[in-house]
């Protein structure tokens, strides 16, 4: 199934979820606004699907075999970008900010081919430069991340 | 009244008001070019010196970096589409599309040219104000306050346009994430399932961060592209000539921007309109009027100029936390807390004992926008802050999305926020490529709250005929007439050229 009928489909079953939580809560001031919002979005969600089956039907019989094997590189692109992004969050949970920023600038930049020492100037200033700002400036601090909390050396 | 509203101009005549005014400029401008951080978060960490400076410069620096503040937003969000804040998202959704297109000067010279301006005729409104500011407070009770938020979200409609569909499953799927929590009124844990951090709902700034900036930063590296193509940017002179051009786009389009001005500042005056939603209604009333809501969204500088009643609204917020005592907002909270801290009551009788220092701080939120201006315009002009739209996305990615996470976790200090943002930066990503109006959850996610809170309030207060009331006759006349200007117009231009085929060809219908 494509992404673009797939996307109204897993939003349909997630408003249908919230209809039968919504449907359960002891008051009529705490039901109403969700039911009326998640039935709205599920009426939509089966138009939308349904009119993106139709457009597929339409289309299956013209659809170039080029332009599916470009999709597909395409959303390899998404998925490895997206997988840059989630070991960015994960590396940030775990070892805080101030590690965590120079690890992924300098793993980022020489993965996409920038020169070491280059990638490694970037990030320890872009670093420095946020330490400096939450830290010293703001004394609002930064997060230490799980390792470091769990040691006690926050 | 006249003796002390030019009083109130001369009190910068002395060094230190100014000095301090200017530091506090300086200060906005630096805070607000920093995701998530903004005004308030300086105003609460200077709010300890205040006490024992002289009372002038002390509040007058307050001023400074919350004028400004919204500037140093704005310019990142145009340049870089990192919006901070949530009015800042409404300046980025064209402002961005300017950059993207070779624009930028052009974008962040509208935009600050609207701002300088739009506070200087907040200045000129309150004083007008002053008299009856009271009896217009009073008038506004929750009802008025439900169907302003109405208004705010009857344009999801004129935002899904092209694509109502999909426009509206993202605007109420955004109010059904605004509803995640507590509820106010009966303590139901809605869509939490006893989670400790969802209980509190989802704030702001993750989600936006990672709708827009996060997910526009994730795009360029998936498309391997710089924000502007390199010979589309204007550097140097090109550059400031362009910054020009968007400041006059300002005269051309006065009367939109005199508009969301007058509506901004009849806002402010209001408690319990916040930024976010007075610049939706602001933006969305422009859509809706303009000639060519086609282009909004997309690089058009009518959606630049029309959030910059913001800034007159912030001449209102400020009269009527100085004259009622009522913040409008948190920043205004801190001003009053620095008023207090100063042995200043607010209240009806500042203004008959203390009107100068009323017009002083005043004339400083326009004073500091004019200086805010200026400095804006030496960093870009000649600083050639633009350039960094021009980097590739292997250098600019690991720091912009740094930014963004660090931007989003400081909100509230909650590191369950990062994942949010994550969360919220895929989201954006599908809704992108799959054609979902992001803006339409972001509005959907604002005012959906405010909506159910302020509806069962007049439910309760006012019964079910609650906007039987004059001033809630009046929004909702408003509401039909922003909705049938459209009809109208189609109507008359449907006459007119049948008037005028009629003439030329002799009353034959056009082909």
């Amino acid at each position: 199934m494509r992404p673009s009928t797939l996307i109204p489909l897993v939003v349909g079953i997630a408003m249908a979820a919230v209809v039968i939580v919504a449907i359960g809560y002891p008051y009529f001031q705490a039901k109403l606004s969700l039911l009326f919002a998640a039935g709205l979005v599920l009426v939509l969600a089966i138009v939308q699907v349904i009119k993106e089956l139709r457009e597929r039907v339409k289309a299956s019989t013209q659809t170039p075999d080029v332009q599916e094997a470009s999709s597909n590189v395409h959303a390899k692109a998404y998925l490895r970008e997206s997988l840059w992004l989630i070991g960015f969050v994960v590396a940030v949970y775990i070892l805080g900010f101030v590690i965590a920023i120079p690890l992924f600038g300098i793993a980022y930049m020489i993965a996409h081919g920038v020169k070491a020492r280059t990638s490694i100037t970037i990030s320890a200033l872009w670093t420095l430069f946020c330490w400096a700002t939450f830290t010293f400036l703001l004394d609002s601090g930064l997060y230490e991340g799980l390792i470091l909390q769990q040691l006690g050396l926050e | 009244m006249i003796e002390a509203f030019v009083q109130g101009l001369f009190n910068y005549a002395d060094p230190l008001a100014i000095g301090f005014l200017m530091l506090g400029v300086i200060i906005g401008i630096v805070i607000g070019i920093i995701p998530a951080l903004g005004g308030l978060t300086a105003m609460s960490l200077l709010l300890p010196l205040v006490f024992g400076m002289d009372r002038v410069a002390a509040l007058s620096m307050l001023v400074g970096i919350h004028a400004i503040s919204a500037t140093g937003d704005a310019i990142t969000s145009i340049l870089m589409g990192i919006p901070g804040s949530g009015p800042a998202t409404v300046v980025m959704l064209d402002g961005f599309q300017m950059t993207r297109k070779g624009e930028p000067g052009r974008a962040l010279g509208a935009m600050m040219g609207a701002d300088t301006v739009g506070a200087i005729l907040g200045v000129g409104l309150a004083f007008l104000m002053v008299p009856i500011v009271r009896e217009i407070v009073l008038t506004f009770g929750n009802p008025e306050l439900f169907l302003l938020t109405l208004m705010g979200l009857s344009f999801l409609a004129i935002l899904s346009r092209g694509s109502p569909l999909k426009g509206l499953m993202a605007g109420f799927t955004g109010i059904i994430i605004a509803l995640i929590g507590y509820q106010n009124s009966t303590g139901v844990d809605r869509l939490a399932f006893g989670n400790t951090f969802l209980l509190n709902g989802l704030a702001l700034i993750p989600v936006v961060l990672g709708l827009f900036a996060g997910a526009e930063m994730l795009e360029l590296a998936i498309n391997n592209e710089t924000i502007v193509p390199k010979g589309l940017l204007k550097i140097g002179k090109e550059l400031r000539s362009q910054f020009w051009v968007g400041v006059w786009d300002v005269w051309r389009h006065k009367w939109l921007w005199l508009r969301s001005c007058i509506m901004g500042y009849a806002m402010g005056l209001v408690p319990g309109i916040g930024n976010e939603v007075a610049v939706w209604i602001t933006y969305g009333q422009a859509k809706q009027t303009s000639r060519h809501p086609e282009l909004y969204g997309k690089g058009f500088i009518e959606g630049v100029i029309a959030p910059a009643g913001l800034n007159a609204k912030e001449g209102s917020s400020l009269l009527s936390t100085l004259a009622l005592g009522l913040p409008s907002g948190a920043s205004m909270a801190i001003v009053l807390g620095a008023l207090l801290l100063q042995g200043v009551i607010p209240g009806p009788s500042l203004l008959k004992n203390d009107l100068p220092l009323v017009f002083t701080l005043i004339w400083g939120l326009a004073i500091a926008n004019i200086i805010g201006a200026v400095v804006c315009y030496f960093i870009v002009g000649y600083l050639n802050l633009t350039r960094l739209v021009t980097l590739p996305p292997r250098y600019l990615v690991p720091p912009v999305l740094a930014l963004v996470f660090i931007g989003a976790y400081a909100e509230k200090n909650r590191v369950e926020d990062l994942f949010i943002a994550l969360a919220f930066t895929l989201i954006g990503l599908l809704m992108k490529k799959h054609g979902y109006n992001r803006a339409a959850l972001v509005l959907g996610f604002i005012l959906g709250k405010y909506f159910e809170n302020y509806f069962w309030l007049s439910l309760q207060t006012g019964g079910p005929f609650f906007f039987l009331r004059p001033a809630s006759l009046i929004i909702m006349a408003i509401i039909i007439g922003l909705y049938a200007l459209g009809p109208i117009r189609s109507l008359f231009k449907r006459q007119q050229t049948g008037t005028l085929a009629g003439g030329t060809f002799g009353g034959e219908l056009p082909l």
